[in-house]
């Protein structure tokens, strides 16, 4: 008994030591504070330039300094004597263009730190991107402002490493730090310890993308094998309601809509009204229509499902679609087709709660128009109350993927569905803040859905939107009762908003697969691996829109013929076998696999992500230039010192160390 | 090697040697040459062979300096113009630097 114990006890004593030594004691951990919530921002780069940021190879150091105003920025730039500072900015400074810039041109500022202080932190706007978006890969000369308050900022090359941290309790850290160690802000700043920060984001690419990609490329890679940058991209996700037969001179409505965001910062993008309503109305539409029709039975049209990817980025994902298509590879090298298959092009684009849908055409004065505006009439009267649909007659469409289909060729009739007429009504697009707030979305877990709520605005432009391709196929009126259910709108929105753990994502992937709380950033990457969110969408797509089909697990794989199979776990949660013809295709910018292209042709989307090591943001107290010169004084003359005593003692060893001879021991 | 030990004969089929070996584009062998038979050529009572060694160290200690001076001046050209030649910069860099132009 007594044994137990003293065991217990030695066991119990073990234990407190260990939960002490767990705390880092050393000198590095007592100097430095790190932040690992922190998102830097990075480099990327296009076939003529470089935009974003990167640190020196070592990190950059500056002075902390918080800026309220533009006083403050002018002291920072034109008084401040202890520089390097490192610039931190609220989103109300970050989002005036003028002022940035004028924080970027400065040498005195080594780096910027955007301090977002939790949810209620928020501008009015906020949006990093172009006034109007992908400007130079759209057909046109994108003459409209879409996005009045962009600033451009993502086409900006900082030259100085940029971080953002959005939890109050760092910034509060930083804060104390900076009030107790830099006050006053006058000259004194020169005699004292400073409050400082350390970035670290040092990007390997430089110039642009056809520099890199032949650095990375170059003979001595063999010997010094460091890359510099990779091609952007992922995978399509292509589906069609029948599968093509051959010869099928069917005519094809190709739906479509985008799945990625853009986004200054690394692993934080959520793009929820930039990019997530439209996908979840799209999936749900999909999801609908695939019930309306029926299995086997041949209708005189075919629709084409697409979720293009890497769209932000000068459309890459319908770019390469219409590089196949002109290769005859699209959408499968069987079974391909060309342009005039092309009957209507129908793309979803931003959505909200508002349930007035503007149906955007092309003036094109000629037949095309007809095409166009009988879609957009045909969707006004399949529209469910309270949605209205009006049609809005452009001189150039929104930004969208209809673009690169366009510049092929313009006669084929496009179509674009967004919340705003001439203008966006997000005011955040492809900015930091544009989450499940700027949206109006609140999870309600199978409880009621009230009406006015984005989840049923979404569902009831589904229900309209299904209903009116259901007309374009068969040409007949729906008369079924089907419609989508605010339900799997509240789904997927939490899905893809709040947690990745969620009941559909569940459903979708095979039984034995797991998955994590946390969000997939929807930012498209390099092309090198599948995006998580691509995947999972995917899988989505099948269990909404695949027909099932009784066959056991292990023969539930791979593709015959037309169709794909894949094995989920369903609603039971069992597993049950999808058919399909979903499918992930190359969305990889055809410009890194055609020799010798042209990069400033702007054919083609020529973006591409510079390669880093690490990415680290750390506070510390950096000692005056006086202190340090002290101590650097002191060390010589230590070390000089240490000389002349050697040298003496050793001159004088003969009498310091007389070795007495002859004495025994 | 110790050449205080050799013969006179023997320092000098060495010293010429090394001068002629230098001739590979090996300015370091020069460089040793001039160094380590400094001493025989112009410090050491005369001799016979003595004129001889001289002429090969003062002539190995021209093409050295010859050689650092021409690579001091390639070093300081390639460095500052590197990232103007571009492509051709790139091709002529073993390790390529990240981050700059």
């Amino acid at each position: 008994m007594n044994l137990v114990l003293f065991s217990l006890c030695a066991l119990h004593f073990l234990l407190n030591l260990i939960s002490v030594s767990c705390e880092r004691q050393d000198i590095n951990a007592l100097l430095y504070e790190k932040f690992d919530k922190a998102a830097s921002c990075f480099r990327l780069l296009n076939g003529t330039h470089q935009f974003g940021c990167s640190s020196s190879v070592s990190g950059s150091l500056g002075v902390i300094h918080f800026i309220q105003n533009e006083h403050d920025i002018d002291w920072l730039i034109n008084n401040a004597k202890a520089g390097p500072y490192m610039a931190v900015v609220p989103p109300k400074i970050f989002n005036q263009r003028n002022l940035m810039l004028e924080l970027q041109s400065s040498k005195d500022i080594s780096g910027i730190l955007l301090a977002i202080n939790g949810s209620s932190d928020r501008p009015e706007y906020f949006s990093p991107d172009d006034t109007c978006p992908n400007r130079y890969s759209g057909e046109g000369t994108c003459s409209e402002a879409w996005n009045p308050e962009g600033t451009s900022l993502l086409l900006v090359d900082w030259g100085k490493p940029m971080f953002v941290v959005k939890d109050p309790v760092v910034i509060s850290k930083m804060h104390e730090c900076f009030l107790k160690f830099n006050q006053p802000f006058d000259d004194s700043q020169i005699h004292k310890s400073l409050c400082s920060l350390q970035m670290k984001s040092h990007m390997h690419a430089a110039v642009d993308t056809p520099t890199c990609i032949r650095r990375s490329n170059s003979i001595t890679f063999v010997f010094n094998p460091l890359s510099y940058c990779d091609g952007m991209g992922d995978k399509n996700i292509i589906s069609t309601l029948e599968p093509i037969k051959k010869p099928d001179n069917r005519s094809i409505l190709l739906f479509s809509t985008r799945l990625d965001t853009a986004s200054m910062f690394d692993g934080v993008m959520l793009g929820a009204m930039s990019t997530m309503t439209g996908l979840v109305t799209f999936l749900a539409t999909a999801k609908l229509l695939s019930s309306m029709l029926p299995a086997n039975s041949s209708y005189e049209r075919n629709v084409m499902f697409a979720m293009f990817n890497g769209e932000m980025y000068d459309y890459i994902g319908s770019g390469r679609t219409v590089y196949d298509i002109t290769q005859n590879t699209f959408p499968k090298t069987s079974n391909p087709i060309g342009f005039e298959h092309i009957g209507l092009m129908v793309d979803v684009s931003q959505l909200s709660k508002s349930t007035q849908l503007y149906c955007h055409t092309k003036k094109m004065n000629n037949d095309v128009d007809l095409l166009t505006k009988d879609f957009c009439r045909s969707l006004e009267t399949n529209a469910v109350k309270p949605v209205t649909v009006s049609t809005e007659v452009d001189e150039e469409l929104p930004p969208s993927s209809v673009h690169p289909f366009l510049k092929k060729d313009k006669n084929i009739p496009a179509v674009v569905l967004a919340n705003h007429a001439k203008q966006f009504i997000n005011r955040y697009y492809n900015g930091l803040m544009d989450n499940a707030s700027n949206i109006e979305y609140r999870y309600y877990n199978s409880s009621d859905i009230p009406e006015g709520s984005v989840q049923d605005a979404l569902a009831k432009i589904s229900t309209s939107l299904a209903r009116s391709l259901y007309e374009w196929v068969t040409k007949k009126r729906y008369s079924g009762s089907e419609v989508v259910k605010p339900d799997i709108i509240d789904e997927l929105l939490h899905c893809y908003l709040e947690s990745r753990n969620c009941k559909i994502f569940k459903d979708a992937n095979a039984p034995e697969e797991k998955l994590t709380a946390d969000l997939t950033p929807l930012y498209v990457g390099v092309y090198k691996s599948v995006n998580p969110i691509t995947k999972l969408t995917a899988l989505t797509h099948v269990y909404f829109t695949g027909r099932d089909v009784n066959i056991s697990e292990s023969n539930c794989k791979s593709s015959v013929d037309d169709y794909s199979y894949y094995w989920i776990s369903g609603q039971s949660g069992k597993g049950e076998c999808k058919q399909t013809t979903v499918q992930l295709l190359k969305a990889l910018s055809p410009a890194f696999e055609i020799d010798g292209y042209d990069w400033t042709s702007r054919e083609y989307s020529t973006w591409s992500e510079s390669v880093w090591q690490e990415m680290s943001l750390r506070m510390f107290l950096k000692p005056s230039g006086q202190q340090e010169m002290v101590t650097l004084i002191i060390g010589l003359v230590t070390l000089v010192l240490s000389f002349v005593t050697v040298y003496w003692l050793k001159s004088q060893a003969h009498l310091l160390f007389q070795i007495e001879v002859g004495v025994a021991c | 090697m110790d050449i205080s030990r050799m013969n006179n004969g023997s320092k000098l089929y060495l010293c010429k040697w090394y001068f002629r070996a230098g001739f590979a584009c090996l300015p370091i062998v020069w460089l040793i040459n001039s160094v380590w038979f400094f001493e025989e050529a112009f410090k050491k009572p005369p001799y016979e062979e003595q004129a001889q060694i001289k002429r090969y160290v003062t002539f190995s200690g021209i093409g050295a300096a010859i050689w650092i001076v021409g690579m001091a001046i390639w070093v300081y050209i390639f460095q500052t113009h590197r990232a103007e030649w571009g492509e051709f910069g790139d091709d002529l860099t073993f390790t390529i630097p990240t981050g700059i132009k």
